[in-house]
């Protein structure tokens, strides 16, 4: 399995920001004009970036939209859906309670998901069963990206690691089984957890899973330390798709990096552009060093 | 040091599940038994945590199980019942905020504390926030020199639809906003500043019909200082729910966010800023952000070592005192004197 080894994040775009409120809300200013997303995806194609991370937050239809409208770059692009986009949820279970978000986000279920639910004896049968909640969460999140090339589908970190912190092997080979069978693409897992996720998945025979995990200089986001997440990552064998390569822009990215490749494996990086100046400045640091490898 | 700490888990919404998790992770702890009272829920957890037992009532719960810990994580109206039942039980308890519905809602509970001391704590997780705990220590450091004035808020975009769900029904929610939200930026402002002794507010519900959409308020400390707190869940851009307060004394100021803390000292002349960044430690596992794990392990400790916690349901009965005020100041238009609540 080779996944792209750069990748662009969808954090900018969407105004999730882990620096300050303040420039998130810059951000969402700017990028509320479809055509700065276009420009930066245009121009983060052109330096030869081939993979875009998105959640499936209620922006990413229309982001998935304006690719659409660029047939050249639709076609050669890889997607890397990140599920499910977890505030969502949090603010409609704040504004309905856990069962109306529930039925609020299955509503908009394609007709044949629905007719698959209808088969299985209704809704209700369907609260009785969670594997069938779940199916059916996944499938209504992978909507907007039905006709794109995946390449791997990435579970939220909130999801993996509230199924990590029960310790709830079955929900894992659900989703490693669903997303295999149903769409034939890499099953991979964000964590804040990194050494906890690894361990286990060794534990239960997970062969070789891809990982996207914090990594940085500073150790930020790195449960419990920076030091027991590159031991982890030294002593299993994983595939990891580093995150908060920049502590959130906290980092120059010249330093940033020289720490990333320092470590043995790093696979891919992900990276959050919003500007073409950012973006020819990272994306060259990140090819010298791929180069030297 | 604390082996084996059994806990059980009353009401499986969004923070049920959260505090669930994270105890499940830590050390030493083991949620033994949840209770809810919705099937889909129940059913769920059976499916996919078959090892931890399920009850529809909590006193079913309390009865057959030998606990060491109880969360109480109920919509607010049914905080004060189990949590009374636990402390006549002595057992010990944490109970999300706020405390509860109003202060008469609380004082049965109170007085229950108070005849069985047991080990409590109320969950404002916002003092365990990295940047919130360095503005304490600065404000307490006396840096700022005497304390002049506060302006502070707390906003996030939640409700532009009539809401739906136990949030915005006074009888199950105790109020809207201020209660429901901005109950964390009150008790951050009695952790600053200490007691209150009298306040002014002013409500507006737009989107609610039964609850506060927003709220004015101002609040004078026993200290003399005196400031301003305004919320809301109707305003838009706050992608996340987010705390800004400003602090002015002779010597200095600062203003502090979740994400970050800027300090002005006169003699310095110049900004420092801390960023999350900054103050970042890695916590044993995080499940939705680093201070509920703090959180959860400050209980957990506070019970191994049979000490009280930092923050309990006696600091969780003066904030509701102060929501109560700036409710009640609202509908008689008059300031408020605490003590006479």
């Amino acid at each position: 399995m080779s996944i792209d080894p750069i990748i662009l994040g969808h954090n900018q775009f969407v105004g999730v920001d882990h620096l300050s409120q303040d420039r998130a809300r810059d951000r969402i200013e700017r990028f509320s004009d479809s055509q700065k997303i276009l420009d930066v995806i245009s121009y983060f194609y052109e330096l030869g970036g081939r993979g875009m991370m998105l959640s499936t937050h209620q922006r990413a239809t229309e982001i998935m939209k304006v690719v659409g409208s660029m047939p050249e770059i639709s076609k050669n692009m890889n997607f890397y859906p990140l599920i499910p986009y977890a505030q969502g949820y949090v603010r409609r279970a704040n504004e309905m309670g856990m069962v109306g978000m529930l039925n609020d986000v299955l509503e908009p279920a394609s007709t044949s998901t629905k007719l698959k639910i209808l088969f299985k004896g209704g809704i209700n049968v369907m609260r009785k069963d969670f594997l069938n909640i779940l199916s059916t969460l996944i499938d209504v999140e992978l909507l907007p990206f039905s006709g794109s090339n995946i390449k791997a589908v990435f579970l939220h970190n909130v999801l993996t690691d509230l199924a990590l912190s029960f310790r709830a092997q079955n929900i894992f080979e659900f989703y490693i089984d669903h997303i295999k069978d149903n769409y034939g693409v890499t099953p991979a897992f964000g964590t804040m957890n990194f050494p906890a996720l690894v361990s286990s998945f060794d534990e239960w025979g997970f062969k070789k899973p891809l990982v996207m995990a914090s990594f940085n200089k500073i150790g930020f986001q790195m449960n419990p330390s920076r030091e027991e997440c590159e031991r982890s990552f030294k002593n299993y064998d994983v595939d990891v798709l580093a995150m908060s390569t920049l502590a959130a822009g906290y980092l120059k990215p010249s330093e940033a990096y020289n720490y990333i490749f320092s470590l043995p494996n790093i696979k891919s990086i992900v990276v959050g552009i919003s500007t073409k100046e950012h973006a020819r400045e990272t994306i060259n640091i990140i090819r010298s060093h791929l180069e030297t490898i | 040091m604390f082996n084996n700490i059994k806990a059980g888990v009353i009401g499986m919404g969004k923070m049920g599940v959260l505090h669930t998790g994270i105890l499940n992770s830590l050390q030493g702890v083991e949620v033994k038994a949840l209770v809810d009272n919705q099937d889909i829920i129940l059913n769920f957890i059976q499916g996919a945590i078959p090892s931890i037992k399920t009850y529809r009532d909590y006193r079913d719960m309390l009865k057959k199980e030998d606990l060491d810990l109880v969360y109480i994580t109920t919509p607010t109206s049914l905080h004060t019942k189990p949590a009374t039942e636990c402390a006549e039980r002595q057992i010990p308890f944490f109970v999300e905020k706020p405390l509860g519905t109003s202060v008469a809602d609380c004082a049965t509970l109170v007085n229950a504390v108070e005849e069985n001391p047991i080990i409590n704590m109320i969950g404002y997780s916002k003092r365990f926030v990295d940047t919130f705990r360095k503005a304490k220590e600065i404000i307490n450091s006396g840096d700022l020199g005497n304390l002049i004035y506060f302006n502070s808020s707390m906003y996030v975009s939640q409700l532009f639809t009539k809401g739906k769900g136990w949030r915005y029904k006074k009888e199950s929610s105790g109020g809207g906003v201020l209660n429901t939200l901005a109950a964390h930026l009150i008790d951050l402002l009695l952790w600053y500043f200490g007691d209150v002794s009298s306040v002014q507010g002013n409500v507006k519900s737009f989107y609610s019909k039964d609850v506060e959409d927003f709220v004015h308020s101002y609040l004078l400390f026993e200290s003399g200082l005196g400031g301003y707190l305004d919320t809301s869940w109707s305003v838009r851009n706050y992608r996340l729910p987010e705390i800004k307060i400003q602090v002015e004394g002779d010597k200095g100021m600062l203003i502090v966010t979740d994400d970050y803390l800027k300090v002005y000292l006169d003699r310095e002349g110049s900004w420092k800023t801390y960023y999350k960044q900054d103050l970042f430690k890695g916590v044993e596992f995080d499940l939705g952000g680093p201070e509920y794990t703090l959180e959860d392990k400050h209980m957990i400790e506070s019970l191994g070592a049979k000490r009280e916690t930092e923050m309990d349901i006696f600091g969780g009965f003066k904030v509701q005192k102060i929501i109560e005020g700036i409710y009640r100041s609202a509908s008689d238009k008059r300031a408020i004197e605490v003590s006479t609540l």
